[in-house]
């Protein structure tokens, strides 16, 4: 023979019954072990008497529904943390301060409540590593390594969920395509690793330049691309002039001056997203033809230089 | 006798219909509205000796209903049988002159006691 | 024998039968939280998963929608979502801290809004399930609820063979303050049998 409340006991859950106003009807082991809070010294006081610090307006309010509704409510360590404050022990070298508990609300009769405490810690841990590494690798995905700007990758998803905006909404965008002129010498002369110092800082200086709502990305070995939502031919134009001259009066360790060509194309209502491509790539195509550090835009099926720093 | 239930929900009106006590039934004249002007015109028309009376109705709701009827007739017996069992939805009726408030779905024992209440 | 749809007049009865399990959801808010609910009947539809998302976002916006979503075990099982948006959300989150003290109501910080929301999807999902199950002469167990966002809501639940989804578009109407969302029961094949088979018999037994 044995007593069946003895089971509570063997439970590595805490386990507690309750009245309406928290006071403490039972107190099993576990909860005496992981708190240091005899039963003795529990049952019959508040919970709140037992953690001043700690507020209970949450589980009374869980305990008042659970009573009343006759099914039981729940908490959950997402979102509560915790319900009964146990401090970790540091050893465990947790990230959190304090056990993570999921918690099972119970009517047990009209004034009477059970409140089961399970110890989600571990889970949570384990769940805070991955949600880091999905983060490190979601970023690695869409990010150039190097630049750390957009990749090709997601570049062409943005510009494919931007057309799809501009069809649906008949919003106007345009795209700059630029490419640092002679990039192959530089690489030649002063080694790859000089070759890698310009691409980072081409990026930087780019960075700075271009709007908050604008998509920055490495489109190619030294290629660049700048998406340009809600901006017209003219207004992209401008911000690519505005690069070329910031990228002109730069100087760049080790080498020196360096300039870059732009082509530069508006969004057809329309058009396939890679004729945008090809219209900005054949403007870049003739400013490099034309004589390098400029800016060239395609307009109504034909290109025309924007701007050329030699032609004032 | 005669009887008025009312209510948007046939079911609810083929629930008390088939729950009231067999021996009344047969002796009983019953008329079925399905909404609070329903229940009004139904009342000044036939001066039913009991109402069962929903609250939530499209047009007018029972609490409206109720309202005119104990307007028009202050010895009127009406019962209301709702899914509104908020505590202070019964308060209101109540206040209001209602005999009694019944959850649904009205037990059919629960319906012999009113039928047996009946002055 | 796979049913697409329900009768009519078993329609009407799960109408019935689900008016008075959100009446007493209802009443368990209104009366828990001190407050006066004007009842509303709640419209009901059915739609299959393809057309779920269509049918969330027709009311709601993407990015204001926060999903609660829990497990339902027994004879009559299966999942059941509850769907509010941020502005429902924050008058459920007054309604539920009104009485915690002064100053409670202005602070709106996002758990408190999550157990808002949590608490009321706990209380509907409850009670209307739990009385749909008691008025079928069964009884329900439910798994603790959890909290997502609603734009992943069709692709996780494909995988799953949920067939049929019964929509029931809640209203709390208190005073002043309206809190709407919809109510998302999710069954297979052969539970939607079952609960064919349930509303026959309640029908045939009233
Ligand atoms: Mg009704």
């Amino acid at each position: 023979m044995f007593d069946e409340k003895s089971i509570l006991n063997t439970i590595e859950n805490g386990i507690l019954i309750v009245d309406p106003d928290l006071k403490i009807i039972f107190w099993n082991r576990w909860l005496a072990l992981q708190t240091g809070i005899s039963r003795q010294e529990a049952e019959g006081r508040l919970l709140s008497d037992l953690f001043p610090e700690t507020g209970f307006n949450l589980l009374k309010r869980k305990v008042k529904i659970a009573l009343k509704l006759g099914s039981s409510t729940f908490t959950s360590s997402s979102v509560e943390k915790y319900i009964i404050p146990i401090k970790l022990q540091q050893i465990t070298k947790s990230t959190f301060n304090h056990m993570r508990q999921e918690v099972v609300i119970s009517p047990l009769s009209e004034e009477r409540a059970s409140i089961i405490i399970y110890d989600n810690t571990a889970l949570l841990e384990a769940k805070a590593v991955i949600d880091e590494n999905l983060q490190i690798m979601e970023k690695q995905a869409t990010t150039d390594t190097l630049t750390g700007c957009y990749n090709r990758k997601m570049f062409n998803d943005l510009l494919s969920a931007e057309v799809k905006k501009a069809d649906r909404h008949s919003k106007i965008f345009s795209l700059i395509i630029f490419d640092i002129d002679n990039f192959k010498s530089v690489n030649d002369t002063y080694g790859h690793l000089a070759g890698d110092d310009v691409l980072i800082e081409i990026g930087g200086l780019t960075k700075a330049i271009i709007r908050q709502s604008d998509y920055f990305a490495r489109w190619g070995g030294e290629e660049f691309a700048v998406l340009l939502p809600e901006t017209t031919l003219q207004g992209a134009a401008l911000l690519a002039e505005k690069i070329r001259a910031g990228i002109m009066s730069h100087r760049f360790a080790e080498i020196g001056n360096l300039t870059c060509s732009f082509g530069v194309a508006q969004f057809v209502p329309d058009e396939a997203k890679d004729t945008l491509i090809s219209n900005a790539d054949w403007a870049l195509y003739h400013a490099k033809n034309n004589g390098k550090n400029q800016v060239a835009v395609f307009e109504n099926s034909e290109i025309r230089t924007w701007y050329r720093p030699d032609s004032h | 006798m005669k009887i008025l239930i009312v209510d948007d929900s046939k079911l609810s009106r083929l629930t008390i219909l088939k729950r009231i006590p067999a021996a009344i039934k047969e002796s009983a004249e019953i008329f079925q509205g399905a909404n609070g002007l329903e229940a009004v015109a139904l009342y000044k028309e036939h001066r039913p000796d009991i109402v069962f009376l929903d609250l939530t109705m499209p047009e007018m709701d029972g609490f409206e209903a109720l309202q005119l009827i104990r307007d028009f007739d202050q010895n009127s017996w009406v019962h209301i049988v709702t899914a509104d069992i908020q505590a202070k939805s019964q308060e209101k009726v109540l206040g209001m002159g209602a005999i009694s408030v019944e959850a649904k779905p009205i037990a059919e024992k629960r319906l012999a006691e009113i039928f047996a209440a009946l002055p | 024998m796979i049913q697409e749809e329900l009768p009519e007049e078993l329609q009407e009865v799960l109408g019935e039968l689900i008016n008075i399990a959100f009446g007493s959801a209802t009443a368990t808010i209104a009366d828990l939280f001190d407050n006066f609910a004007t009842l509303h009947v709640p419209a009901i539809s059915f739609v299959a998963l393809d057309e779920l998302d269509t049918f969330i976002f027709q009311d709601f916006n993407l990015q204001d929608v926060y999903t609660t979503t829990q497990q339902f075990k027994g004879r009559f099982q299966g999942e059941v979502v509850f769907a509010m948006d941020r502005h429902s959300a924050r008058n459920m989150q007054r309604i539920i801290f009104a009485d915690e003290g002064p100053g409670s109501q202005e602070i709106l910080d996002d758990d408190e809004l999550k157990q808002s929301i949590l608490e009321i999807s706990n209380i509907l999902g409850s009670s209307c399930i739990g009385k749909l199950a008691e008025l079928l002469g069964t009884n329900v167990t439910f798994a603790p609820p959890s909290i997502e966002f609603a734009d992943t809501l069709t692709q996780e639940r494909r995988a799953l063979s949920y067939r049929h989804i019964i929509v029931i578009s809640t209203v709390l109407d208190f005073k002043d303050m309206e809190v709407a969302g919809k109510l998302f029961i999710m069954f297979t094949d052969e539970m939607f049998n079952w609960l064919h088979t349930a509303l026959n018999n309640y029908l045939e037994n009233i």
